[in-house]
């Protein structure tokens, strides 16, 4: 990185998250935090067909929220070129590096955020003019780039030889998501195509990665 | 790569010669005002091609009017690594896209038509949305019939080589595609002058109310598309143009963008200036960019369809 990049956690009264600044250091807001655990079930939950327990439901978005964070401000630090929306360009790298690290750690992040998302996309209002697009968008954002990384772990939120339900990812996007014909055009493998270009062929010491990949992240305790 | 702009003027010129096409039913033949080409502006990368005959006066409005022809000139800065084909066809549904496995864009006749005779014509005219509480379709307030054809065309145009161009220059994308596909059709509507940006962006932003109008209904499956709302995209390329010129746009933005997002846009347009310069701009010949971006965008006729 050319510059430091601080992470703070704190109060930030009342809001859930501060707004978007160049440089500012990266917040998580305990009202954040609040939200999730508010969603989080007592013991066990489900989104659609994935049983999710407690434990991954606060787990899953605190990681993701730190990540997409992270990413938004790495995005202007490092002046990627970013097509599209840079915030949806934040929510998919998070997502990428959900799916990379391991396939439990996959599992556990993208299952809780799925939880977290589908419930916090009950109360979200839209608002069309907004820079973020909307929790739902980007529930199904990360849903289509989880089963176009791994369709066996993911199926659970496809809707194939079953009714659709609400959370699944529709039929008309889970196509695009699979490209069976062609899984190089997949947004899985879109996203990883440029984090290839234009970060960890740039900016990443490889044998560090490697260390960082052996670590025991989120260990059951 | 290759030219957003030269992409952008030859989707601007497809648009007012299909503009002009779609008008020319009650005019004399103006094909003597177009032209303006300059023999070396000549991609040889793009292959053009008019197809199908079940719209008979759109194929040959557009076909007399040499539009796909002029494509080819409007991308010759742009330095392709395969080819690239344009076609105007009938598809059945009212669409335009980009065939990877045929490296071909399509635009279709049905789009052409629904722009024509939905999202330029009067909203008298047409009646109420299929929602009877939903907006209107039809002209936006502040709309002509001319920058309602243009502007739509060319950002149908320019969003589908916006395709084209990720996958055959091979540009990694960290947005969504299809949002991706409209910040290059929005980034190079501005290139050309407050003129022509105004005409394209006034169009494209009355293209997506249309839009919008004809679902208005935000369903989970809208919702899990993958292109934006409707909406989300107007505003996206509305502020686009209002980051880059706020005094050429802020009779628009004051009209049609929510005032929470006005404080962004700049970032955003710096944001699309950055993606072309790191991604697009290498690939693209200086000298003949220079000269596609004098080439006359808007031509007389336009202003009075």
């Amino acid at each position: 990185m050319p510059q430091p990049l601080n992470l703070v956690t704190a109060e930030c009264g009342g809001q859930i998250e501060l707004p978007y600044q160049p440089g500012a250091p990266v917040t998580i807001c305990y009202e954040y935090v609040g939200l999730i655990e508010q969603a989080a079930p007592s013991r066990l939950g489900t989104v659609g067909q994935a049983v999710v327990t407690q434990d991954i439901a606060l787990v899953g978005p605190f990681v993701q929220f730190s990540l997409r964070s992270v990413a938004r401000q790495l995005i202007d630090m490092l002046e990627l070129p970013v097509w599209g929306n840079a915030e949806d360009a934040a929510d998919s790298l998070a997502a990428l590096i959900m799916l990379e690290v391991s396939p439990q750690i996959a599992q556990k992040t993208i299952f809780g955020t799925a939880y977290f998302f589908a419930k916090a996309g009950q109360t979200e209002k839209l608002d069309l003019g907004a820079v973020r697009p909307h929790i739902a968008q980007r529930y199904f954002n990360l849903l289509c780039i989880a089963v176009g990384s791994d369709l066996v772990r993911y199926s659970v939120f496809l809707p194939i030889d079953r009714q659709e339900g609400p959370v699944d990812l529709p039929k008309n996007r889970y196509g695009h998501c699979l490209q069976l014909a062609a899984p190089e055009r997949s947004e899985y493998s879109q996203i990883k195509y440029a984090f290839h270009q234009l970060i960890r062929d740039k900016y990443v010491d490889l044998p560090l990665l490697k260390q960082v990949r052996t670590i025991e992240w989120l260990a059951d305790d | 790569m290759k030219s957003f702009a030269t992409t952008a003027i030859a989707a601007i010129a497809l648009a007012s010669l299909a503009v002009g096409a779609g008008l020319a039913q009650n005019k004399p033949d103006s094909s003597s005002v177009m032209k303006q080409q300059t023999p070396d502006l000549k991609n040889a990368n793009v292959v053009t091609r008019y197809t199908d005959w079940k719209y008979q006066a759109l194929y040959e409005r557009v076909k007399k009017r040499g539009v796909l022809e002029e494509i080819s000139e409007f991308l010759s800065p742009l330095k392709l690594k395969q080819k690239l084909i344009f076609e105007t066809t009938s598809c059945g549904v009212i669409n335009a896209f980009y065939d990877p496995t045929a490296q071909t864009v399509h635009l279709c006749y049905e789009m052409l038509d629904w722009i024509e005779n939905v999202a330029a014509a009067s909203p008298d005219k047409l009646g109420q949305g299929s929602a009877s509480n939903g907006p209107r379709r039809g002209l936006l307030p502040g709309v002509t019939r001319a920058e309602a054809i243009v502007g739509a065309i060319g950002g149908v145009a320019l969003h589908e080589t916006g395709h084209a161009i990720f996958d055959i220059q091979e540009i990694p994308r960290l947005g969504r595609e299809e949002d991706a596909a409209d910040m290059v059709a929005g980034f190079v509507m501005l290139q050309f002058g407050s003129e022509v940006a105004r005409v394209m962006i006034k169009g494209m932003f009355n293209m997506t109310h249309n839009w919008a109008a004809e679902t208005p209904n935000i369903s989970a499956a809208l919702l899990a598309d993958s292109h934006s709302l409707a909406l989300q995209r107007g505003f996206a390329i509305l502020c686009l143009a209002y980051g880059k010129d706020p005094e050429t746009f802020k009779d628009l933005a004051q009209a049609w963008l929510p005032p929470a997002r006005q404080p962004s846009c700049a970032r955003e347009y710096r944001q699309a200036e950055n993606a072309f310069r790191k991604t697009i701009l290498p690939d693209v010949d200086p000298v003949l960019l220079k000269k596609v971006q004098q080439m006359q965008i808007l031509r007389p006729d336009d202003s009075k369809l």
